[in-house]
């Protein structure tokens, strides 16, 4: 009978791919899965007047052109991404990338800041980079906490350049979360105060705000800022053109079981914040990776939606070569 | 290398919620080492118009500071540039060269031009239109980058009607510049001021005839420094704007609104002539529709182009804000600029009432003016309307119109009306 060196014996005799990993029983070939990603960035047409183009202003009714779409659902099935506008703000300047290679699945969320001037380009260009930086270094046989410091460094990088020559007080600006899923790891990076949760056995937030509030709540002694204000939100650590911060903070997980790496906006976990809470919503009725993002985001918008809402979910454990 | 050609745009670009009119003043710089240098200029021709009307005798001093100013513009030719010159009475006559054609410049020519001048005599009447109409003629047989002509007039457009003289302004638009210059007490400001608006050059009278050699050494000067030639300020405005106008507003307001030539739905061109090393100011003034509170859009792109390539960009932006300490901010060279506008329009207003017989329009307008005047810092505007009006108080803009008042003190604050000054520079504050 023929038989997988790794999985063993297929169900039936008959069966000509190990159902596992999707080898060819018969010839030995394993399956070579494609570096796959999916990015939130809009296509070329204007959100204003539907005019296509590629000038940071419409060339037709002049607004500025939209980096991410109001509302992109990403689906490489074992890692799924929904990202909304909201409710009350303008455009939605959350940015999402997806991404499956031979060996696990990869996400980065970034929330640019609003109070920065086109910090969608900033957010879209830091998303894109990082798991750009991420799969290269994955591919190339760095482990998951290099991969992860490096795709943050190229974050930063791709998110001062987002910078025009002319803005000089509040340049493009965004918060940063990596994750890597493997088959025995979940690997978390961050700057800012965008979130990864572990939805499974034991549910935990797994990254520490940078803001004050963040750091006294998590017992670390009160950074040095010109706001001392211990309840402040306000970020201490982001991305973008005025920060020359690029070192994640990075936390490595072996979880004792299956489950989901959340990684999310505080779009997201304004209204819905608590581990266990959000693993119970992650598992009520949604099977798949969409599903759970597609949930997570209807009850932010159902919350009211004050800000835009960018959710990635990744499965775990990533069953490398079957990861689809 | 040709001009460095740059661009700063002063506006506030906040509007508050449902604000629609977005204003800015754009400042275009030339400038480059090299504007000057003989090996980057473009190639020129020039033809001088000079008045020798019976009345240019009276005084003589005036037909003889003419002579030695066309002498001293001769000399003021680069070797190479096309010239002639023209006496204008009723009709056209060639000084210079005999036939109606152009030379160049060499040392020959340039003598035999002077001495064909130093035999001028003053005698006939006035028809602008007709030493425009040739030197057209002269112009159309020349290749050159820049046409540049200096007219120079001492009397009123007596001998052709109003409709010949727009007719062969009409033909001469474009084709090339036109400086215009009046001396003694005859000349007729609206007239050279359109001469100047029409063919994009400058008008200014002279006070004393001894003036005239510099004047045409200057106007000489600047048409041999162009450099770069045909240059028009290209604007593209958003779908659903509307625009309000479009104005040079430094060195003096020159209305561009109507001067626009469709490029495409979106864009439109204006033209500003031929540019030599020096800066110029704009206001453009655009109505858009209004977006959320939060929104941003791009309310004209503003360039100036020359032969299909583009010297310099910049975008005006318009963003919509609730917050009221930002978008009720007035850009002091928005105001400067729209102050300056309205001093050149008060004057031209004033004057024209005051030759009406208006006292009480004259009176209010003039007054305007000196308040304006004295607002700005603009003193040499104050000075010439101080001649014409007695101001009681000029903050509050209360004058008197002068019994007696010299025919050309009219005129001349009439044509230098459009001469605006720049916002002075915040000093440093001491320390």
């Amino acid at each position: 009978m023929r038989s997988c060196p790794e999985h063993g014996a297929p169900s039936s005799p008959e069966h000509r791919f190990c159902e596992v990993c999707g080898r060819n029983l018969v010839t030995g070939e394993t399956v070579v899965v494609p570096t796959v990603s999916l990015s939130s960035r809009a296509g070329l047409v204007c959100t204003g007047c539907g005019e296509s183009g590629t000038e940071p202003y419409c060339d037709n009714c002049g607004r500025r052109r939209s980096v991410g779409r109001d509302h992109a659902e990403l689906d490489l099935s074992a890692v799924a991404a929904v990202t909304d506008r909201g409710r009350r703000r303008p455009r939605n300047e959350d940015a999402v990338v997806i991404a499956r290679y031979d060996g696990g699945l990869v996400s980065v969320v970034c929330d640019g800041v609003s109070t920065s001037t086109r910090s969608d380009a900033a957010s879209h260009g830091a998303a894109e980079a990082g798991v750009a930086a991420i799969l290269d270094a994955l591919t190339t046989g760095a482990d998951p906490v290099e991969a992860t410091s490096l795709g943050a460094h190229a974050a930063a990088k791709a998110a001062r350049a987002a910078a025009g020559p002319e803005e000089s007080d509040t340049p493009p600006s965004c918060t940063y979360v990596s994750g890597i899923v493997t088959p025995d790891a979940v690997t978390v990076g961050w700057i800012g105060d965008s979130r990864a949760y572990w939805l499974g056995p034991e549910p935990a937030c797994l990254t520490i705000d940078d803001s004050i509030a963040g750091q006294l709540a998590a017992g670390r002694p009160a950074p040095d800022t010109v706001d001392p204000d211990p309840s402040s939100r306000a970020l201490i650590r982001w991305l973008g053109a005025d920060s020359t911060d690029a070192e994640p903070q990075v936390v490595t997980l072996g979880p004792a079981g299956e489950g989901r790496l959340l990684l999310c906006s505080d779009g997201l976990y304004h209204y819905l914040s608590d581990p266990t809470e959000l693993t119970a919503a992650a598992t009520r009725n949604q099977t798949s990776p969409i599903e759970v993002a597609r949930h997570l985001t209807a009850v932010a918008l159902q919350g009211g939606g004050h800000d835009n809402i960018a959710v990635a979910v990744l499965s775990f454990p990533a069953l490398g070569g079957s990861a689809a | 290398m040709t001009a460095q050609f740059t661009a700063e745009v002063d506006q506030n670009e906040f509007l508050p919620e449902g604000g629609r009119v977005v204003d800015a003043i754009v400042t275009v710089t030339a400038q480059g080492g090299d504007l000057r240098d003989a090996s980057t200029v473009l190639s020129a021709a020039q033809v001088i118009l000079v008045d020798t009307s019976g009345s240019m005798a009276m005084p003589g001093t005036k037909i003889a500071e003419a002579k030695k100013a066309t002498a001293v513009a001769i000399d003021t030719l680069r070797d190479g540039v096309a010239f002639a010159v023209v006496a204008g009475t009723a009709g056209a006559h060639m000084i210079y060269p005999g036939d109606t054609r152009m030379v160049p410049a060499n040392p020959q020519t340039r003598a035999e031009a002077k001495a064909a001048v130093s035999r001028l005599r003053a005698d006939g009447g006035t028809a602008i239109g007709r030493w425009l109409d040739l030197a057209n003629y002269l112009f159309a047989g020349q290749q050159a980058e820049v046409k540049h002509a200096i007219l120079l007039t001492d009397g009123q457009n007596q001998h052709e009607t109003p409709t010949d003289f727009q007719r062969v302004l009409d033909a001469c638009e474009g084709k090339f510049i036109c400086d215009s210059r009046g001396v003694g007490t005859d000349w007729v400001a609206t007239e050279l001021r359109k001469v100047a608006s029409t063919l994009l050059g400058t008008a200014d009278g002279l006070e004393d005839p001894s003036e005239l050699p510099a004047a045409f050494r200057a106007m000489t000067e600047a048409a041999m420094g162009k450099s770069v030639a045909d240059v028009s300020l290209r604007v593209w405005t958003p779908a659903g704007s509307t625009i309000r106008f479009v104005k040079q507003v430094f060195p003096q307001v020159e209305d561009l609104t109507t001067r626009r030539v469709e490029v495409s739905a979106r864009i439109g061109d204006y033209p500003t002539g031929a540019w030599g090393a020096e800066s110029r100011d704009y206001h453009i003034s655009v109505e858009v529709e209004p977006d959320a509170v939060g929104e941003e859009v791009l309310a004209a792109r503003f360039s100036l182009v020359s032969g299909g390539s583009v010297l310099t960009e910049k975008l005006v932006l318009a963003r919509w804000t609730d917050d009221t300490a930002l978008s009720t901010k007035i850009n002091p060279q928005v105001a400067h600029y729209t102050g300056q506008a309205e001093l050149a329009s008060v004057i031209q207003e004033g004057l024209k009432a005051r030759d009406e017989g208006d006292v009480e329009t004259a009176t209010a307008k003039l007054g305007r003016a000196v308040q304006l005047a004295n607002e700005s810092g603009h003193e040499g505007t104050a000075k010439l309307l101080a001649r014409v009006v007695d101001v009681v108080d000029a903050p509050t803009g209360t004058v008197r119109l002068k019994r007696q008042v010299a025919g050309v003190d009219a005129e001349l604050t009439n044509v230098r009306s459009t001469k605006t000054v720049r916002v002075k520079k915040k000093q440093p504050e001491e320390g």
